[in-house]
């Protein structure tokens, strides 16, 4: 059962508020009527705060209504005003209602008391209902700002077109943009001019596909320094699947750039220094692959001069041997061009190339080298192999290692040949193999992994970085490296690279 | 200038150094033949033919020493002039115990290989000329009989016929004809010729 209406009334005349209660009781309205006359006794009244609905005349011997009214707006925000009064015309109601009044009673006509009484409370109880849910959402809203607040990473809202509508605190703090700076395409002032046109060609894509976004690319922050961002946006989608806005993040990832540039630059030293060494190993069979065309040059050097010296001069014999001497002198060059480039300490630089050249360079490196070592070897090349993108000289170095290796694992078998067959072919995922098989002392299932850990050697001067190392390039290029017993002896290193 | 049927074998696996010595065996006159392996020569057919092979010490699959072994047991009968890019001495030590003529660390001048290259061809002919000799001597001794090698081994040894018959027990008439058989059947022409084709056919004097 509700509990009685709590009324104030400002009325001077007690007969009319028993009238009013009387027309409420009889509406069905039980209420509580608390009579005030004077401007003291009407403040009061609203100060003590039990107010649902104040009814007020409009005029009064000490106090006027349009007055009350003011007084009910700023101390009782929110409950109902309803003028009650006997006199005035349509343009007072009118204006009583444009101060904010709910409604206009005339005292002749109570009977509308009722339904404007009720009227006014639905309304009321739908403002605060109104009211709450904004709070609600307010408050609510007011969390996810600070739970986005505590998320170590910037958050921001796009709409469909790119343009930004939302950016959280931690952007603000970053990029010393306020909001309204990052809004639209604001945000983008910050792109390194580098980076800027991959990351908007990428956004504008995700856009266009309405796929998940994905960069990294490095923005200035607020000190005028460049950091490494990984910034991320999903779609959100309406109910027919268009895409209104992106959410999305940035997490600055300045300091994982930073050790992984750190790693990649230790890396490829360790890289250049086992090269370096690896080279060293050999050498004799370097300097027999210069050796080679020198003694060409110095032979047919001789013989052409030997051709000249001739009665009659043979010159057609004396040009072919010049022409020897020019080819030979540029085969010595480019050996000599080769190893400049495996001793060289160089970034990486990524290029399209054929496996099986790389394969036929190195050879041409270790071939003395093999032959020394007692080792006999043939390759077996896929006609059809798919280009590779990569460094040359990193993807020579694995296929040294593996040659080398190779050697060592056959130094001591005596009892039977030294074989090392070099394999290329296509895979079943369409990317390039190869295959360095040995009939050497093989592995076991123990040392069949531990090998490809740093400092792990079987050689009593190995340094055990070599397969690592090997490991890592092929891994950098996209692809994978792993060894397998042979079915009789010897073991085989496979790696594959992804097709480009 | 050596004869037409005299070839240089040359046998090496780089292309430059094989195209080189080529030219430059031409240049001396010479016939030359070039092969990238061991293989390929052992699959020419070899006949008399005089001359020598330039052979490199480290091939892919049979080596140049290998090769050497070969020849030897084949009865293939070449000098070897061994060439290679780093002569260690193992293999050096090896080849010449083979019988190689010579060992040249590339890169070698001209001079060098012509000059082993001339006097190989000349020691092939020598030893062939003295080996045909030898198999004539040979036929010549085979020809005698049973008695008139006895008279010979006799008469090298430096008696008289009349020795000679007391030694045999028959008359020196008869010694002075088995001796003159034996002169011209050998065809010598001093007692002195004789003792040098006894000496060469490895007969001992009594």
């Amino acid at each position: 059962m509700d509990s009685p209406l709590r009324i104030l009334h400002l009325e001077d005349n007690p007969a009319d508020v028993e009238l009013v209660q009387a027309t409420l009781e009889a509406e069905g309205i039980p209420a509580r009527l608390t009579r005030a006359e004077t401007a003291e006794d009407f403040l009061a009244a609203l100060r003590k705060g039990d107010v649902d609905l104040v009814l007020a005349d409009y005029t009064l011997p000490a106090f006027d209504g349009i007055s009350a009214l003011m007084l009910a707006q700023r101390h009782a925000p929110g409950v109902p005003f309803i003028f009650v009064s006997g006199t005035l015309g349509e343009d007072v109601a009118i204006e009583a209602l444009k101060l904010g009044a709910t409604d206009y009673v005339l005292k002749t006509r109570l009977a509308r008391l009722g339904p404007s009484v009720n009227r006014a409370l639905r309304e009321t109880r739908h403002e605060l209902e109104r009211k709450r849910a904004e709070e609600a959402l307010a408050r609510s809203e007011r969390e996810l700002r600070n739970l986005i607040g505590t998320i170590p990473a910037m958050a921001f809202v796009a709409l469909s077109d790119g343009s930004n509508e939302f950016v959280s605190r931690q952007w603000v703090d970053f990029s010393g943009l306020s909001v309204k700076e990052s809004a639209g395409a604001g945000w983008s002032s910050t792109l390194h001019p580098d980076d800027a046109p991959e990351h908007l060609r990428k956004w504008a894509a995700a856009r266009a596909s309405g796929e998940p976004f994905e960069n990294e690319a490095r923005h200035r922050d607020a000190r005028g320094n460049y950091r490494w961002l990984l910034v991320r946006a999903v779609p959100l989608r309406d109910e027919h699947g268009n895409v209104v806005k992106f959410y999305g993040t940035a997490v600055d990832i300045e300091d994982r750039k930073r050790a992984e540039e750190a790693y990649a630059k230790t890396q490829a030293e360790l890289a250049h220094v086992t090269r370096v060494m690896t080279m060293g190993e050999l050498a004799a069979s370097i300097a027999h692959e210069v050796n080679q065309p020198l003694s060409g040059v110095v032979i047919n050097a001789n013989t052409c001069l030997r051709w000249l010296a001739a009665t009659p001069p043979n010159l057609q014999e004396a040009t072919e041997a010049a022409n020897r001497i020019v080819r030979d002198g540029k085969r010595a060059g480019d050996v000599i061009a080769r190893i400049r480039a495996l001793a060289t300490k160089s970034g990486t630089t990524t290029e399209r190339l054929n496996i099986n050249e790389s394969v036929r360079e190195v050879i041409g490196l270790a071939g003395d080298e093999l032959r020394r070592k007692g080792v006999k070897w043939a390759t077996e090349l896929a006609d059809q192999l798919p280009d590779v993108m990569g460094d040359r000289v990193q993807l020579q170095q694995v296929l040294l290692n593996l040659m080398m290796n190779a050697v060592d694992a056959m130094s001591t078998v005596d009892s039977r040949p030294r074989d090392l067959v070099i394999k290329t072919r296509e895979d079943e995922e369409g990317q390039a193999e190869v295959s360095v098989c040995d009939s050497g002392i093989g592995l076991n299932e123990e040392n069949m992994e531990k090998i490809f850990t740093p400092f792990y050697s079987t050689k009593p001067t190995g340094m055990g970085m070599g397969l690592s190392i090997s490991r890592s390039i092929v891994q950098n290029h996209g692809g994978r490296l792993w060894a397998e017993p042979n079915d009789g002896h010897g073991a085989s290193f496979h790696f594959t690279l992804p097709r480009c | 200038l050596p004869a037409a049927d005299t070839i240089v074998f040359v046998v090496d696996d780089d292309l430059s150094v094989r195209e080189a010595l080529e030219s430059l065996v031409r240049s001396a006159g010479l016939r030359v033949e070039t092969f990238r392996s061991a293989e390929e020569f052992l699959a020419r057919r070899h006949g008399d033919e005089s001359g020598c092979l330039v052979l490199d010490v480290s091939l892919p699959k049979l080596s140049g020493i290998e090769l050497q072994a070969r020849m030897a047991s084949l009865g293939l009968d070449l000098p070897i002039i061994f060439i290679t890019g780093h002569g260690d001495v193992p293999t050096t030590v090896q080849a010449m115990k083979g019988g190689a003529l010579d060992f040249l660390t590339k890169p070698f001048v001209d001079e060098e290989l012509l000059d082993a290259i001339q006097s190989a061809i000349a020691r092939h002919r020598a030893s062939r000329q003295q080996r045909a000799e030898l198999r004539e001597l040979r036929q010549r001794y085979d020809s005698l009989t049973p008695r008139e090698r006895e008279v010979m081994r006799w008469v090298v040894s430096g008696l008289l016929n009349k020795q000679v018959a007391g030694e045999l027990g028959t008359s020196e008439i008869t010694i002075k004809v088995h001796r003159g058989k034996v002169m011209h059947k050998m065809k010598a022409v001093s007692i002195a010729e004789l003792v040098r084709m006894s000496e060469r056919l490895g007969i001992h004097p009594n």
